[in-house]
């Protein structure tokens, strides 16, 4: 942080670069117009813009050179509202998000700042950046509306004007809007109703074609009816016109909320609620010059596609159903990852008990001891993430095949993670037997954090799990893709037989998860349509400290490793082979 | 195409002959003639007593011996001598201070061209034989070279002489050929199956056989290491069979039309890598070198011939008959659908 002295100094150094005509240091006095921005130090001056000069002022709080400074236009309405203008003149010239600022160059941070703050002027007053408007509406939005009030959206948000439902308590403001109550619960993972209670009125979902640009509403300008009236009759689609024209009433209502959908260049849209009180929705059609002025609302977007988008997952895997075998170390991460990449319908299975040995290894820790590890599972998804759907069964794959509970068919992505390689082996030529077949991840961790694998497998393509077992000599039975060097055994057997267990660590489970999520994502996304198999390798330290010896692939490079991860696939494999898929 | 590669190594183990660290009867008889041959020096009352150092030569050293089928092994030892040839002027003085020494020791002890033999029999037949180079070690002549003493007793004095001979650091030039050590086996292993090859197709005597140090320098010349290395995992199959196929090729493409004998005629040559340098198969007529060369064409057709067949016992078949009972033939047990360990342990875990 800088004394006034080497402040008044950047700055003296800055005005004598007369970028500011007739710079003028604000006096106290004057800087307390700007309390609210914590203004310490400013100087003001004229520039021009497309020929007509206006006053601006750059000023600094005092965490300058840390953070940018603030640049007003004096006054504030000298080019009417553009884009990234504030009430108070302020100019949003850069998102400070991202940004990294040269604290050792601090003239240079305010030259840059006048800089930008002339070219917004110059797009505003040439309308260049008018679509600006549509891409940060929300804030203009809630910066107009005097009283503001929220409602939370459930709706879905697509190009279809239809009628909505808004919902309340007696006597309350209106809390949420939805398509149906059954949205709203899913939202919240109920399948009872908790909102029974509740009063239901219809309201209508108004999109706006792409491409409309609005001039936002302002406090002292505020959207009157006719106002409305305008925007929909110019920027409604054909088809959504009509719509419109379907919903319309005579009947006068107490209170009428429509939610318009406001579309960004980005793709996606704004929503903005408006209530209107003892208008009839005829009149949204009329050209009647009235001037009652709509309560605006602020929406906030609870609709999963939104959700799920802005938590970084794929809207598209919404539609996916993944089946999860075992669901230990490994597993148990799968399903918390594939949740949070939007994969959100699942059916876990494993016939295991959460154990305490478990708790430091396991993603649900101690709090569910000795409950089914999938019961445990499903109640921490169902408290953590709306819109999920997750059904279980505590029972071992090869009994729930038998008993016919699943069909491996009705499935889009199948993860097994048993570490069981005799049942998986056996699932992998059940899968490829299939006339429609899922895709499926193998995965496994090997002891002592030497590494980690995740097969991936289409079907009726070449590259299984049983390629890796399969020699041609018919001499040997082992994993080819071991780091572990074959014929040792790992279980430790300090619990006695039942108890054994091999050792790896949270990390080691947590890192083999996340390669195969990422792998399915990759495969469901199309960007993998190969069968690969990919491992991690991690240090062999402690693996060798206890006497193990690695394999020779434990040896090759993690480049040469990648290189090859189709090269474990073999043709004459008696599962994938061509002369044994079974015919199309 | 059947895979013949664990019979191959069956065969070798068959053939293999263990070097003197693992063979105890061999390295106990080295031992006592070495122990004869110490006191045999000291009672020859020579003034001073001739230092000298045992050297370990020929194919035990270079871990490329194969057992012999007439039962009669073969020992090669060096004994070098603390002596310049300058003062020995006649290379039979030293050699007969060894023959004086070991004489008596067995019912045969002979003065060869190059060595002294001991023989040994066991009832009557002949069992081994222990052949003793005798040199003049290098730090005592002025010229720095290791000198071999050749010659009989009743030679002509042009055929007693000291040679130039440096066999000592051709052990060290076989043992550094290949860095690695799987490659280095299976350049062990293509010369023991040549040299069985020989032994089973020369079993008359004389010069008609190719010599095994013959064999051996042709394959650290001509042999090339034969693999696949699986890039998934890493591991690597040697193929001894293509290996061998291709190294019996490479000699049959060096046998030359040369004038020798008065006419132009095909032979083999085999140059020493070390001194004296000499061709190794020079003995061979040029009759013992046609047969050679046509009992090679058909050791490398009936190669050829295995490596096209589909069923391994009879591509074994066809090898058989060149390498002798040695070599194994699968019966339909083995050659029926192998079956794989049935239970194994696995290093999975999730």
């Amino acid at each position: 942080m800088l004394d006034h002295s080497r402040k008044f100094q950047i700055f003296s150094d800055f005005t004598k670069l007369d970028h500011l005509k007739n710079p003028h240091y604000l006096s106290s006095d004057e800087l307390k117009k700007f309390a609210s921005r914590k203004i310490d130090f400013a100087v003001q001056g004229q520039v021009l813009i497309d020929e007509k000069e206006v006053t601006l002022c750059i000023g600094t709080n005092h965490t300058f050179p840390l953070s940018l400074p603030i640049v007003f236009l004096q006054p504030a309405d000298a080019f009417g509202m553009i884009p990234h203008l504030e009430g108070d003149g302020c100019l949003c010239y850069l998102d400070p998000e991202g940004l990294l600022l040269n604290s050792e160059e601090p003239v240079g941070i305010l030259i840059e700042a006048l800089k930008r703050s002339i070219i917004l002027l110059q797009n505003g007053t040439r309308g260049e950046n008018y679509q600006d408007f549509m891409d940060e509406f929300s804030f203009y939005w809630q910066k107009a509306i005097l009283e503001p009030k929220c409602l939370l959206s459930f709706i879905t948000v697509d190009n279809n004007l239809r009628q909505i439902f808004a919902y309340k308590k007696p006597g309350q403001d209106i809390l949420f809007a939805a398509d149906s109550i059954d949205i709203v619960n899913a939202y919240f993972n109920s399948e009872l109703n908790p909102f029974s209670s509740y009063i239901r009125y219809t309201a209508l979902y108004i999109p706006l074609e792409l491409g409309t640009i609005l001039t936002p509403p302002q406090r002292n300008r505020p959207w009157s009816l006719s106002d409305i009236q305008e925007i929909l009759r110019k920027n409604l689609s054909l088809k959504n016109q009509k719509l419109l024209k379907k919903y319309q009433s005579n009947k006068k209502k107490k209170e009428q909320l429509l939610i318009l959908g406001l579309p960004r260049s980005n793709g996606g849209r704004t929503l903005v609620g408006l209530v209107f009180s003892d208008t009839a929705s005829n009149e949204l059609l009329l050209i009647n010059k009235s001037k009652s002025i709509p309560s605006g609302i602020i929406v906030i977007r609870y609709d999963s596609d939104y959700l799920v988008a802005r938590g970084g997952g794929d809207v598209q895997l919404q539609k996916v159903h993944a089946l999860v075998v075992g669901c230990g170390s490994v597993g148990g991460n799968i399903v918390m990852d594939l949740i949070q990449s939007g994969i959100t319908h699942l059916t876990l299975i494993d016939p295991d008990t959460l154990s305490h040995e478990n708790t430091f290894r396991h993603v649900l820790g101690h709090k569910n001891e000795s409950k089914a590890k999938v019961i445990a599972l499903k109640e921490e998804i169902e408290s953590k993430y709306p819109y999920v759907s997750i059904n279980i069964y505590v029972k071992h794959i090869e009994n729930a095949i038998k008993e016919k509970v699943i069909q491996l068919s009705e499935f889009d992505c199948i993860f097994l993670a048993t570490g069981n390689h005799t049942i998986e082996l056996y699932l992998n030529r059940m899968i490829h037997q299939l006339k429609k077949t899922p895709i499926t991840i193998f995965t496994w961790l090997e002891p002592y954090s030497i590494g980690g694998h995740t097969l991936l497998t289409h079907p009726q393509q070449s590259g299984c799990l049983q390629c890796l077992f399969t020699s041609d000599d018919h001499n040997s039975y082992y994993n080819k893709s071991s780091f572990a060097a074959s014929g040792q055994s790992f279980a430790k057997n300090d619990l006695g037989c039942n108890g054994s267990y091999v050792f790896y660590g949270a990390l080691d489970a947590r890192k083999t998860a996340e390669q195969s999520v990422r792998l399915a994502l990759d495969s469901l996304r199309g960007y993998e349509t190969g069968n690969p198999i990919l491992s991690w390798k991690g240090d062999d330290n402690l693996f060798t400290k206890e006497g193990f010896k690695t394999s020779l692939r434990y040896q090759l490079s993690i480049d040469t490793l990648q290189q090859n991860k189709y090269a474990y696939i073999n043709p004459n494999c008696p599962v994938c082979g061509e002369q044994h898929r079974c015919p199309q | 195409m059947a895979d013949v590669q664990s019979q191959m190594i069956k065969f070798h183990e068959a053939i293999k002959l263990k070097r003197f660290d693992e063979n105890e009867t061999l390295r106990d008889k080295r031992e006592i003639i070495l122990k004869r041959l110490n006191s045999g020096l000291k009672k020859l009352d020579l003034d001073p007593t001739p230092k000298y150092e045992v050297i370990d030569q020929g194919s035990y050293a270079m871990d490329t011996g194969v057992k012999p089928l007439n039962g009669d092994y073969d020992i090669d030892v060096g004994i070098s001598f603390k002596i310049s040839k300058d003062d020995y002027p006649d290379p039979l003085e030293p050699k007969k201070w060894v023959y004086d020494s070991l004489v008596g020791h067995t019912k045969k002890v002979e003065i060869q061209r190059p060595c002294v033999t001991v023989y040994y029999q066991i009832s009557g037949e002949p069992a081994y034989h222990v052949d003793l180079a005798v040199y003049s070690d290098k730090d005592n002549n002025s010229d720095g070279k290791i000198y071999l003493a050749k010659g009989k007793e009743h030679s002509h004095k042009e055929n007693k002489i000291w040679e130039e001979s440096n066999y000592p650091s051709l052990i060290n030039l076989m043992k550094n050929h290949f860095q690695d050590s799987e490659d280095a086996k299976q350049f062990r292993r293509i010369i023991r199956y040549l040299k069985r090859w020989k032994d089973f197709k020369f079993q008359s005597k004389g010069n008609a056989a190719p010599i095994g140090i013959g064999i051996t320098i042709a394959a650290y010349k001509w042999f090339a290491p034969n693999k696949v290395t699986n890039p998934f995992d890493n591991t690597t199959k040697y193929n001894d069979l293509e290996a061998l196929q291709h190294f019996v090729g490479a000699v049959l493409s060096n046998f030359q039309m040369v004038y020798s004998e008065g006419v132009w005629t095909k032979r083999l040559e085999v140059l020493l890598p070390v001194a004296p340098g000499n061709d190794i198969f020079t003995k061979m007529t040029n009759s013992q070198m046609t047969v050679f060369q046509e009992r090679l064409q058909s050791l490398f057709d009936s190669i050829q011939k295995a490596q096209k067949e589909v069923d391994p016992k009879e591509a074994c078949t066809l090898l058989n008959q060149q390498f002798g009972c040695d070599f194994p033939i699968p019966d339909e047990k083995d050659t029926a659908q192998k079956r794989s360990p049935a239970i194994v342990s696995s290093s999975a875990s999730a």
